[in-house]
């Protein structure tokens, strides 16, 4: 295999060092070599270098998606690898779409191979498995280690062009299809050793997952909006000013609930934005651009609807874990249910 | 019970002058063979050939594969060829590692059920290794139905051809001795051990989609209890000839069985078969099925079970009804199924399931495709029939891109195949 | 939590910029928010102007609660 693997590593502004959340909206760049964890990328590649790390800010990439990735794609291009390495983006919502992205560009557009790592709730997980491989890694950058070792393992084998085995061998998250290989038991065998097993309480690994589909089925639309309650919820960050019960900014374990009483239109100083995720500026601003009550209000004065219901809810929908927000929604619905709200309007970022 | 499996190993089969077993080589008088099958108006143009392990031969159109046994004292296949008297103890010969291979052309002229099936075996090339019937050395059947003969009155004369030609066969061993006889039987050493049954479904939709206990189809059969060793003697017969169904050589060599016997009194007591009947064509029928199953397992106090199905669609809904109704008693169950996950491997690999099949060994994604190479011999017809060849304008024989679907038993749903799939 | 609500019986919408992410949980009612720092809003106007704009958004929203729908629906984008 040859020494000389020519690596480039996609990144984020805040891995790049160019700054947080407030640097977010910054343009593509290139760096010579290693950047931030591609040096440790690098140290456990043995048969590669990184010759070049692309970065850009995850607001950049994820608003303009199609000039950031043809800008994104040409400055890979130019730096002529032979595989693209992407994150690892952890559970960062908008730099796990990024690299989902990147990596697919990489596949369709180079014909390059690419791989990234993120947690498994990253929603680049749902919108990219399916097209490229994603190695899945822990919430937070605490667990770069363990994240970096099964990316370069998995790059090091689709560099060298080896034919990529069953996703639990190889360590990905599984691309949602499956293929048929021979065992070395017949189906019976295999049928009474999983039996014997269960039998004993242990823990069975069946061969096929029931799988799942998680729908819901509508409920029945409102009938009469005149004389229907609706509540506002919001994953977009929108507390009382000085943000009284310290609700986190992302990864939420909690929400909060406040009251709308004799407040007809949100401003800069009543509240604030604090959600993780985006730049409050906007949104600090304007409250209403993100929980738009002042129009609420309007629809209530004219009759449109019946009323608004006098409190709302909030949380940080920032790298959520998938069973926090349904349990929010449990939590938040039955109040929403005791209050006999008729609707909800919902926003996210 | 007790039965002694007396087994004679073939390495090869050919044509001579006499038909007898002589030390491994399996030799066939082809006049002899057909003037015993071939007294039957019912059928055409028929032929015996043979293939062996290895050989550039294609067969298509299969329908059956029977192995060749034997009772000294009589009672093989019971119902077609001896009384239905139950089966399963004394003496059995068999000849290990051949089989008759049954295939047939239908007429054309009648739809629904009763159109054309297809199955086929490569006995060399990338085929052989997924496919029943490519390590066998085997007697071919082929012939076509007589005109104006409906496809249900020649299919009843072909199985019996076919079952004749098996006994037939095996009656060479009937003055030999074997040096390997393997027991069955059920014996006391295994109490106290998890206490497990095998809820056998067999399917039975009406002809050419039926299945034969003791001579007679299984149509809403309610749930029975059997011995292991009636299988073994032939007292399910198939009449199954639909894509992965169970063929007669492994309703007698049922690998569940065999994985049974082989634990039993070391890890667990094999106590019996419930045999239900798949493809209930009511609610009411397959709920009545899966409570019949269970509570036969209860009374058995059953720790365990291993539920097989047959066919397609209407039999998974059974099967898991069944794997429900079990769970519900407490007890625990372990489903073998094959999968319908489309020609990507994409699709929900599952027609129904129930959260209680929390265990599923996998027999493959029957809708792959399988890329075969051009072969120097075809047998059993000339065109592949039905969708699931990509190719249909092709000779058989050349090249062709078929669906696992029709690769003989590669996706065997009572678990006799090595196959599975593996999630991406 | 969109769809929690829904599950309680009660019709919901969900404003949001990130389409894709709402279908793939598999969220009912989606509509397509302006920006990802602002989905009922849009800075680039004037004030005046900005909540016309908003009102229109929330009209539609309102509009798609009156829907009866019998799967995932995305319901138009607001101009």
């Amino acid at each position: 295999m040859s020494q000389n693997i020519r690596i480039v590593h996609y990144i984020n502004q805040f891995f790049a060092g160019i700054g947080g959340e407030d640097k977010a909206h910054v343009g593509v760049g290139v760096r010579e070599g290693a950047v931030g964890p591609g040096r440790l990328i690098e140290q456990k590649f043995s048969q590669g270098r990184i010759v070049g790390t692309v970065f850009c800010g995850d607001n950049y990439a994820t608003e303009n998606p199609l000039d950031a990735m043809n800008e994104i794609i040409e400055a890979i291009q130019n730096l002529e690898p032979d595989i693209v390495i992407a994150g690892p983006a952890f559970n960062a919502g908008r730099y796990g779409m990024a690299c989902g992205m990147v990596c697919e560009a990489v596949v369709e557009r180079l014909g390059l191979p690419a791989v990234t790592a993120m947690h498994i709730e990253n929603p680049g997980v749902e919108l990219y498995r399916s097209k490229i491989y994603i190695v899945p890694a822990g919430a937070s950058a605490a667990t770069m280690a363990d994240a970096v070792n099964p990316m370069v393992e998995l790059a090091a084998k689709l560099a060298a062009g080896t034919k990529i085995g069953p996703a639990d061998v190889e360590g990905y998250i599984p691309q949602g299809f499956r293929k048929n290989a021979i065992s070395t038991q017949n189906a019976a065998e295999r049928a009474v050793d999983m039996l014997l097993q269960k039998l004993k309480g242990e823990q069975v690994k069946t061969e096929l997952p029931i799988p799942v589909l998680d729908r819901v089925v509508p409920p029945e639309p409102i009938l009469d909006l005149k004389s229907a309650t609706i509540a506002l919820v919001t994953e977009g960050g929108i507390v009382p000013a000085g943000n009284p019960d310290h609700l986190e900014v992302g990864r939420s374990t909690r929400w909060a609930k406040y009251s709308l009483v004799g407040i007809v239109d949100l401003v800069e100083k009543s509240h604030d934005a604090i959600h993780g995720g985006y730049d409050c500026f906007y949104a600090n601003k304007d409250p209403d651009r993100v929980l738009p009550v002042d129009v609420m209000r309007e629809f209530e004065a004219e009759g449109y609807i019946g009323k608004l219901h006098e409190t709302y809810y909030v949380t940080c929908g920032m790298a959520s874990y998938v069973a926090n927000c349904k349990r929010f929604g449990q939590e938040i619905g039955k109040e929403l249910i005791e209050a006999k709200v008729d609707a909800v309007i919902a926003t996210g970022t | 019970m007790k039965l002694e499996l007396a087994k004679f190993l073939v390495n090869k089969i050919e044509f001579g002058e006499k038909t007898e077993y002589d030390n491994g080589l399996l030799r066939v008088n082809k006049e002899e063979m057909l003037g015993l099958i071939g007294e039957d108006y019912r059928i055409e143009n028929l032929d015996v050939d043979i293939t062996n392990p290895g050989d550039s031969v294609r067969i298509i159109h299969v329908l059956d594969m029977v192995e060749p046994r034997f009772k000294p004292e009589g009672g093989i296949y019971p119902g077609f060829l001896s009384p239905p008297h139950t089966a399963g103890s004394g003496r059995t010969n068999c000849l290990e590692g051949a089989a008759v291979v049954l295939t047939g052309e239908y007429s054309k002229t009648e739809k629904g059920l009763m159109v054309s099936r297809e199955g086929l075996i490569d006995m060399s090339g990338p085929a052989a290794q997924y496919c029943l019937g490519a390590k066998t050395h085997n007697l071919v059947i082929t012939s076509k139905a007589a005109a104006g003969i409906s496809n249900a009155d020649y299919d009843a004369s072909i199985r019996l051809a076919s079952l004749k030609a098996a006994n037939y066969l095996a009656e060479t061993t009937k003055e030999l001795i074997s040096e390997n006889i393997e027991t069955y039987e059920l014996s006391d050493t295994a109490e106290g051990l998890p206490r497990v049954a095998y809820i056998y479904q067999i399917q039975s939709q009406g002809a050419l989609l039926e299945t034969f206990v003791y001579g007679s189809d299984a149509v809403n059969l309610v749930p029975t209890l059997m011995h292991p060793n009636e299988f073994m003697d032939g007292a399910v017969v198939s009449g199954n000839h639909s894509m992965q169904t169970v063929p007669t050589y492994i309703h007698c060599n049922n690998p569940v069985i065999e994985s049974l016997y082989q634990r039993h009194g070391k890890d667990l007591c094999f106590v019996g078969i419930i045999l239900t009947e798949g493809h209930g064509k009511t609610t009411f029928l397959k709920e009545r099925s899966a409570s019949f199953a269970a509570k036969i397992a209860r009374l058995l106090d059953i720790d365990g079970v291993i539920l097989t199905q047959e066919g397609a669609g209407m039999s998974m809904i059974d099967q898991m009804l069944a794997c429900r109704e079990c769970e519900k008693q407490g007890i625990k169950s372990v489903v073998i199924t094959y999968e319908i996950g489309g020609m990507e491997g994409n699709d929900v690999p599952l027609i129904d399931s129930v959260p209680e099949a929390n265990a599923i060994v996998s027999t493959g994604n029957r809708e792959e495709l399988l890329d075969l190479p051009a072969v120097e011999k075809l047998l059993g017809g000339k065109y592949i029939e039905g969708a699931f060849v990509l190719n249909e304008q092709t000779e058989a024989s050349g090249a062709i891109t078929v669906n696992f679907t029709i690769v003989y038993s590669s996706t065997n749903q009572a678990g006799a195949m090595k196959m599975r799939a593996m999630q991406y | 939590m969109s769809k929690e609500f829904e599950r309680l019986g009660i019709p919901t919408v969900f404003i949001t910029s990130l389409i894709s992410v709402a279908k793939s949980i598999g969220v009912n009612r989606i509509m397509k928010g302006s920006g990802v720092m602002h989905p009922v809003g849009d800075p680039k106007l004037s004030l005046e102007r900005e909540k016309a704009f908003r009102r229109r958004l929330m009209e539609a929203a309102l509009e798609s609660l009156q829907t009866k729908i019998n799967e995932q629906v995305i319901f138009g984008e607001v101009l």
